[in-house]
This record gives C-alpha cells, structure tokens and sequence, in this order.
C-alpha cells in the first residue's frame, strides 16, 4: 500500500490543481487561496501552512511513536515531502487528510521495523521478569503502561485505532489516508479493540 | 451482554465485555451501575479499568515547539526539501543511458577518425556537450542560489545605500572605484546629523540611526556578526533556507536572529535595547550563549533588567527605510513596490498602531514619551562628484563617500524630459525627484513605480526603468525584479546611451548579490568585454579574481 500511495503523492502529473481545487468542496476559500499561493512557492504561504498544521503532524506522530527523538525528524520530514508533492495535490479531500495519508506513508515502514524488532525485545523482557521477583509495574503510571500496551498493536492495527479513537476521523477518512476499503478499515479497528482488551486483562 | 443485567451474574468477564460501551458512554444506565458496582469490589478490573481508560483518552501530548524553535523546524524541513524530492524516473536509466552515449560517443569517434573530413563535426559536438553541460551546471546553482546560502566569497561584502558615515576600521583597498562596497571587518561611525543605510551579503539591510557605532564583524556561510557599539542600528533579514544566521552582538548580549524586522540599540549608559517589528529572536548571554529571553514582534525588551515593553515611535522610525518588503514574485512594479509609500507594512506588529492600512503611518505610532519626535527618517544619499574616486580606506578614520549614480540619473531623465515632453510628465516627475532629495529618499520608489507604469513607453522615460531597478535592488532585495528593469531599460535604450555601462554593470552586481555567481561571472564577462577600461572595473575585479584573465 505505502509505496503505490507514496507513489501517487510524490508523482502525480500536476495537471490543473487549480481547476480541481475551484471545484473541490474540501476546502474552505481561505485553504485554496493558501494552498494557491503555497504551490507558486511562496515562503510565507509555506510557513502559514506549516503553522497551521505542524502540532496536527506532530501529534499524530507522538501517538503513533510515543516519546521518541525521532519526532522532530520526521515532523521535518513530511513537511518537506508534502511542500514536495503540493503541486500534485488535487483537492480530493481536506489538507488535513492529506497530510494524514503523507504521515501514514512516512511512518508505515518505520513503524514496521520498530514493531519486529520490539517484539523480540518484549519477549525477552518477559523472559527475564519471569527470573526476577520484583516487578514493578505497581509503580508505572496508568498513560505510561496505556502507551507501552499500544505499541504492543500491530502497527496496521495501531495506526486505525489512533486515527479513530485519537485523531477522531470517520471510518471513510481513514480509508482514504490509508487506500484500503472501509470494510477492512472497520475489520481492523474491531481486532484492534479486541487485542486491546485482552492485552489489558493480561497486564 | 448488556441484556443480562442480573447483578448475581455479572463476573470479571461481563464487566470487561462492557468497559468499552461505558466509556464511550454508549451503556444503558442499568449495565453503568453494574459495572461500576462491580469496580469497586474487583481490584482487578479497577485495574483493567483504569488502563482501558487511558487507553481510549489517548497520550497527553506535548506542546509543540513555539517562536523561535519552531521557526528552526520550518527552515529544517525546507532545506530537507530537495533530499526529499523524489527522484525523476529517468534517474534509473541514467546509468545505461550514459554506458550507451559513451559507447556510441567511442564508436562515432571511432569513424571519424577513420574519416579525416568530419572532424570538424567531432570538434561541434563536443562543443555542445560541454555547452549543455556547462548549462546544466548553471541550473544547479540556480537552484542552489534558490535555497539561499553563500556559495562565493564575491557575495561576501556590503554596500552603502544611503547616508554618511566615517570608516573607523576596515582593511584598505587599492582600487579607486570601491568607494560604496565595504568588505567585513568594516566600523562605521555615522554622523549626529545623518543615518546611513546599508545592504550586506545581498540579503540584509540595515538602517544605522544618527550617531550609532556599527562594526560588521564576522561574515561566514553560516554566520554573520554585527557589533553595535553605540546608537540604533534596524535590520531586516529575510533569510531564506540555507542561509546563515545573524547574530547582533552588543557588550551585554547577543541577538540571534532566523529572519525578522529588529531594532538593537545601545543607549548612552550602555544598555542593550531589542525591539521586534516583525518575527521574533533570541536574546542569548554573550559569553555562555545561554538564552536570556525571547523578544517577539511588538515588544521592546530591555536586557539588564530583563523587563519587557512595548516598541515605540523610535523604533518604528528608525526600521522605517525598511519598509520596501516585497511580497510573493510579482513582477508589477506597482504592486510590489506599494510598501514603500510612508506606510507601516502591515506584517509588522506595532502596539497600538490602527489596523486601517491609510492610519498605518509614523505619526500614528504611540511615542513612549512627551517628548518631541522627528518625524522625518534621515536616509539621504550624499552627493559628492568631487570626491569621486577617491579611496575610502585611506587611513585610520576616512570618511565614506557614496557614488550617486542614481542621483545622476534622475537629473539626466528630468533633463530628456523637459526637452522632449510636456509639463505633464515633467510635473510628475517632479515629483519623484523632490521626493529622491528629501530625507524620505526610500519612497521615491513608489513615486517612480507609478511614473513607469503611466510613462514607461515614452522614449524620454526610459532611464526611469533603470532607477525604479536599482531602488528595487537596493532597498527591496528583489532581485529578479531589478534584473527585468535593468534589462528592460538595455532593451530600449540605445546601445550608446550614457547609462548603459551602468545597467550592465548593475545586472552583474544583481546577480553577485543574489548569489546567481555562475550568471554573475557571465554578466562580467560581457560588461569587461564591452567597457574594458569602464568606471566598474575595478569593482568587478574586487569581486572576482577569476575575472582578471578576461581583461
């Protein structure tokens, strides 16, 4: 999915955004005269639309990462591939979306890598508390175990959940952000539910 | 689940089954007041309960970083836009596509050495090989220049705008042609009568108030250093990605900047004052550069006592020849150059100051105290023919003498147009010219915008291109524009028309001040070849080394 979606971003022939963005009926006026000015490259347009959406890109990330050094990479990093691929923007959703589905593109392999080699690490966490007699979950906080238990998600699963439960989008947004049916968009939101609680039983 | 509702039978496993619906608030009341009755006797599922919770309320995220960081991000992710661009399809094939040209190249040199005739075909095509590659070798720095930075060290100097000053420090200089054009290192103590106005690197210019003590003491690609000794200097640096941070250092504190409109005074008892018209910077200790206070748009910050206020009337009088921001590409001289009317750009934030873009003026501003303000903002070029071409660094202490081209300029079109038109346009350009000598000289571009636009065609007009191009480059740092200006006045102008040498000269110095340096060895090649012993020579030279060899 990633590649081909990232594909289509990066790629797009530029045809006329501005044709599509008049007709587009996700953005508001002030969005297009924005994004307008932002595709002729215009430094404050950049920076107002950096403005407008950088703690939206950067929150999202901390709920998919956690507390992580590479946020403020990565924030960097999709800005530039969305100020890359603004000419190709064609106003088929809202910028926020938009800017959803670029995040998604950016972490989906990261957060992969991170998963596996995670995986491996809680095994032998668990391994090792099994030797040891002092376990001191009594004393970790309720949001730092939520957070450790979410990143136990598979990251298909985990990205759904965030983007339903956190960033608060319909169940047709998040299709879209990730080019998968709805219906799959719904399957894995209920797994993620379900392996939710039985994580939390179990902890 | 939720349908079976006898209290006796709701376990562990009924409560869990339900956490969900009752925090999404989507359980009966009967089924909330089983499982709350059940929490409160199940240690474990209080447990559950209370992860689910935090679970479905998400992480509490951190702020996101404001003002100054924040600006650090947004430069960070510009200049990581060409490494994220992604690569064109035909990068793929470049490799084989080069094997094939290079085995092809090696087969028809092949032939043609067998076939003595052609080789002046050989000699053609090599020719053009190297022209396309030198061309793309341009466009490379094109787009290098676009990111910003300093790439040659013939952008590593300043000129003086507008104004007078003495040289306090600087290293001498031998050509006699240098007098506007100062490298780093230079101290200037402006006069008690006059401000001075300078532009340096091509990308700031800053205004020095009546008696300020200004050194430019540092110039590198990743860092430039003002030193204000005494007196007001205002900057503006509109710094684009890449290019290097600005650092205004008094005795008491350093200022960092990203890119901003600022004041930094020193007042007679030494203190430091830092006051913010547009964006916000950083106010570091000079010695452990550890953050002192952030000074954003509209405040006044007094670094000794840390106290913070609002900017005044000085303030925005002296940032005032600031005023001729340009705003997006335009190429219509009218519309960009409508900031340098007298009026307060509307990007800038001044307390107080109404929002109505006609009450947007000097006089508007609070003055933070009774007492009396000029309103006039003393930014004159000093005209001196006489001195012209004399040394500038001649001694300790010499004084700075500008060349007024462009004083000149506006005398010999005043002069073309009281022969060849009538009052009308003399009138109008009247105009303008009283504006060019008086105090308000940074508005004369707004005047003569105007004279372009209505009188552009005439034939007697034509050097107003050329002056509306060199106020644009001198006070707006706009340089394409200037570019468009200075090459429609060459276009108009006949080839030996007095000015010419000076358009050619000014589209070479545009294209070194906008860090274009391939356009710039260019456009001294063709100035040198067509004015070998010009007035600008030594300039050029001063600039570029590699120049000499075409004399």
């Amino acid at each position: 999915m990633q590649s081909a979606d990232n594909l289509a971003i990066a790629h797009a022939p530029p045809g006329s955004p501005a044709a599509t963005q008049e007709a587009s009926t996700y953005l508001s006026r002030e969005e297009r005269d924005l994004l307008t000015r932002a595709q002729a490259g215009q430094h404050r347009a950049l920076r107002q639309f950096y403005g407008t959406f950088s703690s939206q890109v950067r929150a999202h990330l901390f709920r998919l990462l956690g507390p992580d050094c590479e946020i403020d990479d990565l924030t960097q990093i999709v800005f530039a591939r969305a100020f890359n691929a603004l000419s190709s923007f064609q106003g088929n959703s809202t910028l926020s979306t938009w800017l959803y589905r670029i995040t998604a593109n950016t972490t989906h392999n990261l957060l992969r890598q991170r998963f596996r080699r995670d995986r491996v690490k809680t095994a032998l966490s668990w391994f090792n508390a099994g030797r040891s007699t002092s376990v001191q979950s009594s004393r970790v906080e309720a949001r730092d175990e939520a957070h450790r238990i979410l990143q136990l998600l598979r990251p298909d699963l985990r990205e759904v959940f965030i983007l339903y439960h956190y960033e608060g989008l319909t169940l047709q947004e998040i299709s879209n952000i990730l080019g998968k049916p709805v219906s799959t968009v719904g399957d894995r939101l209920t797994r993620a539910r379900k392996k939710l609680r039985e994580l939390v039983s179990a902890a | 689940m939720t349908a079976d509702i006898n209290p006796t039978r709701y376990s562990c496993h009924e409560c869990r089954e339900d956490a969900e619906l009752v925090m999404s608030d989507r359980a009966t009341g009967a089924v909330r007041d089983l499982y709350q009755c059940h929490l409160r006797e199940c240690r474990d599922c209080r447990k559950m309960h209370r992860l689910l919770y935090a679970l479905y309320e998400g992480p509490a995220v951190p702020p996101p970083p404001a003002g100054v960081d924040e600006e650090r991000e947004f430069h960070a992710a510009l200049r990581r836009l060409n490494e994220e661009r992604p690569a064109p399809w035909y990068h793929k094939w470049s490799l084989r596509a080069g094997v094939t040209a290079l085995a092809g190249a090696a087969t028809a040199l092949a032939l043609h050495l067998v076939t003595p005739a052609s080789f002046g075909t050989v000699g053609e095509t090599l020719a053009v090989a190297e022209q396309s590659s030198a061309t793309e070798r341009s466009a490379t720095n094109a787009e290098l220049a676009a990111q910003g930075g300093m790439e040659h060290p013939a952008q590593s100097y300043g000129r003086v705008l507008g104004g007078h000053a003495d040289v306090v420090t600087g290293q001498p200089q031998s050509p006699s042609n240098t007098t506007d054009t100062f490298p780093v290192g230079t101290r200037f103590q402006v006069d008690a009568a006059e401000a001075l106005q300078v532009g340096m690197v091509g990308k700031i210019v800053a205004n020095f108030t009546r008696g300020a003590d200004v050194e430019w003491s540092l110039s590198t690609p990743s860092l430039l250093e003002l030193k204000v000794h005494r007196g007001i200097a205002a900057v503006r640096y509109d710094r684009r990605p890449s290019d290097p941070i600005l650092h205004v250092r008094t005795s008491d504190a350093v200022v960092r900047v990203i890119g901003t409109v600022f004041t930094v005074e020193v007042d007679d008892s030494g203190e430091t004052i830092v006051s913010v018209l547009r964006g916000q910077v950083e106010v570091v200790d000079p010695e452990t550069m550890a953050l002192k206070g952030e000074v954003e748009s509209g405040d006044r910050y007094e670094v000794s006592p840390a106290s913070h206020g609002t900017l005044g009337r000085i303030e925005v009088e002296a940032a005032m020849p600031l005023s001729n921001e340009t705003d997006g590409e335009s190429g219509d001289f009218a519309n960009t150059m409508a900031l340098a009317d007298g009026f307060i750009p509307s990007s800038w934030n001044v307390p107080g100051l109404p929002d109505d873009p006609k009450q947007r003026t000097l006089m508007h501003v609070p003055a933070p105290s009774a007492e009396a303000t000029t309103f006039e903002v003393p930014v004159v070029r000093r005209r001196s023919p006489k001195n012209r071409g004399n040394a500038v660094y001649e001694g300790d202490t010499s004084p700075m003498v500008v060349d007024d081209e462009a004083g000149d300029l506006i005398d010999r079109l005043m002069q073309d147009v009281k022969e060849t038109r009538g009052r009308e346009l003399q009138a109008s350009l009247d105009q303008c010219r009283t504006l060019y000598y008086s105090r308000n000289r940074y508005r004369a571009a707004r005047c003569l915008s105007t004279f372009i636009t209505t009188y552009g065609d005439e034939p007697a007009a034509v050097e107003g291109h050329l002056l509306v191009g060199m106020l644009r480059m001198d006070f707006a740092l706009d340089y394409r524009a200037a570019d468009r200006a200075f090459e429609e006045f060459l276009r108009r102008a006949p080839r030996s028309h007095p000015s010419a040498e000076l358009a050619m000269f000014r589209l070479w110095l545009s294209a070194t001040e906008d860090g274009r340096i391939t356009e710039a060895l260019r456009r001294g090649r063709r100035y040198l070849k067509r004015f070998p012993n010009g007035k600008y020579v030594g300039k050029l030279l001063q600039r570029f080394d590699e120049l000499k060899s075409d004399l």
